[in-house]
């Protein structure tokens, strides 16, 4: 009889334990491999979060801009802005990996109603782009979001400094692209309210077009944004974008990953390899948790060990026999479970699982759901990981077994 | 103790090995549930100990004007006797163990070429130092000297923007208290890692009398922070800010006094928002530990299975069976959980005092403006001690109930035949 | 007149703080040169066609306007360069409209923004509103005579009276024969020099000069400095008062 037939008859012949060890083994790698996904999809949208306010994944400025970036000077933008979008999504790299590509202009202003003026932060950008960006749409206190030209969506803090209601108007001044003065009226069309101070206090959100004619710019944005499948995909990303946008001819811009767009970006780089280790751990943990449930069920098979040794089968076979035996287990717990772990991960890319009840208590704009990501290549790595430990378990107690005094293993269960 | 305890205590004694395998995936799942609760609280507390450090200390006070013209910087709207407000803090607050002036301002930094604006500080070098660690994050040269009057400390980048480096002279200039222009040059004794960045404090320290030099004598003190003994947690260490900020203001009612939530409101926000995420995570550990405990234990019930006949053939009723199996499993679980406490305990108290040191762990990681000799410390939370040792008795208890139900129940003969 | 050019730099939103001279009594010889150039250079009236060529760190932005002006509280100018054309400010003491024609809609600026830095810039609005009398501000002595580009000038060092005057000291060579300042240097309390403003060309207007071209730069930045023209310059004419109302802003 082939060693692995008999492996297979033993594996049949005790199903219970079978079953047991396997859906044991089968639980712990859907449940690593579903964090796996999870912590993916967690970072993902902790990075979104981030992000989306100001840089993005990808972030393309002119050079000049990018220089002096925190005084947002509008003058630096970028003409060609539309042909930039273009160079970025021709990049065969880049297809299908583009959620959301936008132009967006970011800059101070000042507003007035009536004898009370105020700076503020306008970022300008489509509107309904916008609503999976700043997201300001959820959290809309009073009227709407923006619907028109000549809306302005503005501030709790902004409206009861300036004694505004929704249907007001509020006048806006500030330095132009050519250096000139430029000022606009528009109709505050809503008032969101976030209770986070430096948002309600200083944001004042716009369509592009109202800020182009605000700027006098025939065209184009300061900063062109992109938003990827996977962020964690930017680093290798940027430089593309920025090869691709030499050979189209665009000079003199700066692309970047926003992994280097500051301090707070290195603080979420930090933040996510910390949770690569945490998934360390947790694989260990779960591989851990199989080398218990192997040990368990090769101790049961000490007697059957010594049975065999009386029975003449040679050391080295009986070795192959517990490897073999371990590892078909292991190989099927680890295969059901990467499986049914990696469905999960699917469905839930797809649909999503939403954190929104935790934060009933404040309207932050930010995305509450989280998609699990599905990463094949942990996904195997988590077989090899599952079937190597199977088998290594396996492998050492039976060894110890097929050395023993048949009688000594056989009184030993 | 009853009779089947001890049979149940002498036979998990006696299945050494078993018990060993079941105690060790108890120990290192619930050890390792303890070891991560810690080490999220103190991601947490990283940020704010962040803040803490280098931008809101522990308590700010400043006058109602300046709090509300807070963005503009405004000069005109200083703390009219800062010694007298920095003794009452500390009269009013026992728990404040030191206080510290600063005042903020604009600068151009420049090199004659080039020029950019810059967040400065004007600070007492000494007291500074128990209040905040800018201090410490000189990587370069040295702090300031209390009595200089031409020495600045300046942020990395800034330095290296200008092409400057340590000993070079820095020219700043400034709108002074007189609402006129003054500059001049400073000589760079220091230079700082990029902390200045992430704090959102000020890229360029000098002593009151070399800002006073630049910004004119008058230049008021705009601001008091304090400092405290860390907190165990961070909710300690936000109430503990919180309380003393009302205990100022009761004893300074003219002065604004603000603890750390009030600056870290937005991100205290976010945390809120992660916190569902992170406890999702909790619960996945948990579960997989729940796995091989409940592995091992089954095994270790259905392989007795056969002595369960032997028990019952020799007149031992199911209701004591069953009562015997599930005891043992508690045996095993609580030595199992405690040994997770151990293991657990371990950990927390290693990433408490030792800290893992951030530039460790990320060894090849470009980190930017992270301060290089930040330190994540775990954080004590006794609740998951007792949540672990909880769930590790619950688990045992009923995945030793379940098989030893049905076992019980069996007739001797057919357990006895029970492979 | 510098206080009239200023003005016009700090209301164009300039990016470079500018140098505002002063008129000062003092010692028997120095304040004779002072009232000369005082009165030289005071007028109840102006109205004039301004260039204005802003470079900061090289890069060069362009101002035109016209303006007229009554005493030190009432300024109206409009701005003819393309990017502003249209655009009016109307000063009235220590308030500030703004006229959009475009938008037919005014704006006024006051409460603390004029005490911001203006989009950026480091100069408030409160520096062009300031009417005060530098006279009072400073100390003056004649140092020697010198000749700059060939015409003999009184070189005359003012030294602040308390440290709120704009600089703390200043150094102007004043033409000894038409009382225009040929060039300035302008220091802060520390002794370093901030700025220093030179005149290109004087115009005879009625009977007196007036300092028409002048390019004042920064010695904290290089490439730096702000050149200002005046064209069609009259002084003392008679002016409406109607004119500084907001009715006239609008219209």
């Amino acid at each position: 009889m082939k060693l692995h037939e008999m492996a297979l008859r033993n594996l049949g012949r005790n199903r219970r334990r079978t079953a047991l060890t396997a859906l044991s083994v089968g639980i712990a790698m859907l449940m690593v491999m579903f964090l796996d996904g999870f912590i993916g999809g967690f970072m993902t949208s902790i990075v979104s979060n981030y992000t989306k306010n100001d840089v993005g994944h990808l972030n393309v400025t002119t050079s000049e801009y990018r220089e002096r970036e925190r005084f947002m000077p509008v003058s630096a933008y970028i003409r060609d802005s539309k042909r930039v979008i273009k160079a970025i999504e021709s990049i065969p790299d880049l297809k299908g990996r583009i959620r959301i590509i936008e132009e967006r202009i970011r800059f101070g202003v000042i507003l007035n109603s009536g004898s009370s003026s105020k700076t503020s932060l306008c970022v300008a950008g489509d509107p309904v782009a916008e609503k999976g960006l700043l997201m300001l749409d959820r959290s809309v206190a009073q009227g709407s979001y923006l619907a028109k030209p000549g809306d302005a969506l503005i501030g709790a803090g902004i409206a009861k400094d300036l004694g505004l209601k929704v249907g007001d108007t509020l006048k806006v001044v500030t330095q132009k692209a050519d250096y000139g003065l430029g000022f606009k009226k528009f109709t505050v069309s809503g008032i969101f309210s976030t209770n986070v101070n430096s948002l309600d206090g200083n944001l004042f959100q716009i369509g592009l077009d109202d800020a182009r004619e605000l700027l006098g710019m025939a065209g184009g944005a300061t900063q062109v944004i992109v938003m990827l499948d996977d962020y964690n995909y930017s680093e290798k990303a940027a430089p593309l974008v920025a090869a691709a946008l030499g050979k189209a001819g665009l000079a003199g811009l700066s692309a970047i990953p926003w992994t280097r767009t500051g301090p707070f970006a290195s603080l979420m780089v930090m933040m996510s390899s910390m949770y690569t280790w945490i998934y360390l751990i947790i694989a260990f943990l779960g591989a851990f948790v199989i080398a218990n449930v192997m040990m368990m069920a090769v101790l049961e098979r000490r007697k059957e060990i010594g049975i065999l040794k009386a029975m003449g089968m040679p050391p080295r076979e009986i070795l192959w026999l517990f490897l073999l035996e371990g590892t078909m287990l292991g190989l099927l717990g680890s295969l059901a479970g990467v499986v049914l772990g990696m469905a999960l991960n699917l469905v839930f890319a797809r649909v999503g699982m939403d954190f929104s009840g935790a934060m009933a208590s404040f309207s932050w704009p930010i995305d509450n759901m989280i998609y699990t990501t599905v990463n094949w290549l942990d996904a195997l790595l988590l077989v090899l990981l599952g079937v190597g430990v199977a088998g290594a378990i396996a492998f050492l107690p039976s060894r110890k077994a097929a050395r023993m005094d048949p009688i000594e293993a056989i009184r030993s269960a | 103790m009853g009779v089947l305890w001890k049979i149940a205590l002498r036979n998990v004694l006696r299945h050494g090995k078993r018990t060993a395998i079941t105690g060790i995936v108890m120990m290192v799942g619930i050890g390792l549930f303890i070891a991560y609760d810690s080490i999220l609280a103190g991601m947490d507390r990283i940020s704010i100990d962040t803040m803490i450090d280098y931008s809101s200390s522990y308590l700010k006070v400043r006058t109602p004007g300046y709090v509300a013209d807070a963005m503009g910087l405004p000069l005109d709207k200083g703390i009219a006797d800062p010694e007298a407000v920095m003794a009452a803090i500390l009269k009013a607050d026992p728990g404040v163990s030191a206080v510290a002036p600063r005042t903020l301002f604009l600068v151009q930094a420049s090199n004659y070429i080039d020029s950019s604006p810059q967040m400065a500080a004007a600070v007492d070098p000494l007291r500074d130092r128990e209040v905040f660690k800018v201090a410490s994050d000189v990587h370069e040269g040295s702090w300031l000297r209390p009595t200089a009057d031409r020495e600045a400390v300046v942020a990395m980048s800034v330095a290296r923007d200008l092409g400057l480096k340590l000993g070079d002279s820095i020219l700043l200039s400034a709108r002074t208290i007189y609402d006129n222009d003054n500059a001049d040059e400073f000589l760079i004794v220091g230079l700082i890692d990029n902390t200045a960045g992430l704090s959102g404090t000020g890229s360029i320290y000098l002593s009151y009398p070399a800002a006073r030099a630049l910004l004119g004598e008058g230049l008021p003190v705009t601001e008091i922070d304090a400092a405290a003994p860390r907190a165990a947690s961070l909710d300690a260490e936000l109430a503990g800010s919180a309380k003393a900020a009302s205990l100022l203001a009761a004893a300074l009612p003219a002065l604004t006094s603000q603890p750390i939530g009030e600056f870290a409101k937005d991100y205290l926000a976010l945390r809120e928002s992660k916190s569902k995420g992170s406890f999702m995570l909790i619960v996945m550990i948990l579960l997989i530990a729940a796995v091989g405990i409940v592995n091992t234990i089954l095994m270790s019930v259905y392989s007795r299975v056969r002595e369960i006949g032997v028990l019952r053939a020799y007149g031992m009723t199911a209701a004591d069976v069953k009562k015997l199996f599930v005891r043992e499993g508690l045996i095993t679980g609580a030595a199992g959980s405690a040994a997770g406490l151990v293991l657990g305990g371990l950990l927390v108290w290693y990433m408490a005092s030792a800290g893992l040191s951030i530039s460790g762990l990320f060894g090849n990681l470009d980190l930017g403006a992270i301060p290089v000799n930040a330190v994540l410390r775990g954080e004590w939370k006794p609740g998951s001690f007792v949540t672990g040792f909880a769930f590790g008795l619950l688990v045992s208890w009923l995945a030793a109930r379940i098989p030893a139900k049905r076992a019980a129940r069996m007739q001797p003969t057919d357990a006895l035949r029970f492979v | 007149m510098n206080r009239i050019v200023t003005m016009m730099l700090t209301l164009v939103i300039a990016v470079v703080t500018l140098p505002v001279a002063g008129q000062a009594s003092g010692f028997p010889l120095a304040a004779d040169i002072l009232s000369q150039l005082d009165a030289n250079s005071s007028f109840k009236t102006i109205r004039y066609s301004g260039r204005m060529e802003i470079t900061i760190g090289g890069e060069t932005r362009i101002k035109e306007m016209k303006a007229v002006a009554m005493g030190s509280d009432k300024a109206l100018i409009e701005f003819t360069n393309p990017e502003d054309r249209g655009i009016r400010y109307l000063k009235l003491a220590r308030e500030l409209w703004m006229y959009f024609p475009k938008e037919d809609d005014t704006v006024k600026i006051s409460g603390h923004l004029l005490k911001e830095g203006m989009m950026g810039s480091d100069v408030s609005y409160e520096d062009a509103l300031e009417s005060s009398d530098y006279r009072l501000r400073y100390r003056a002595e004649v140092k020697g005579s010198e000749e700059v580009e060939g015409r003999k000038a009184w070189i005359v060092e003012l030294s602040a009276k308390a440290p709120t005057a704009p600089y703390d000291r200043l150094i102007m060579w004043i033409d000894a024969e038409r009382w225009v300042t040929l060039k300035e240097e302008m220091y802060a309390r520390s002794g370093r020099l901030l700025k220093t403003s030179k005149t290109l060309e004087a115009r005879k207007v009625g009977s007196r000069w007036f300092a028409s071209s002048i390019v004042m730069e920064s010695k904290l930045r290089k490439d730096t400095k702000t050149a200002f023209v005046m064209k069609d310059l009259e002084l003392d004419l008679v002016l409406d008062a109607g004119q500084f109302t907001m009715a006239a802003l609008t219209k």
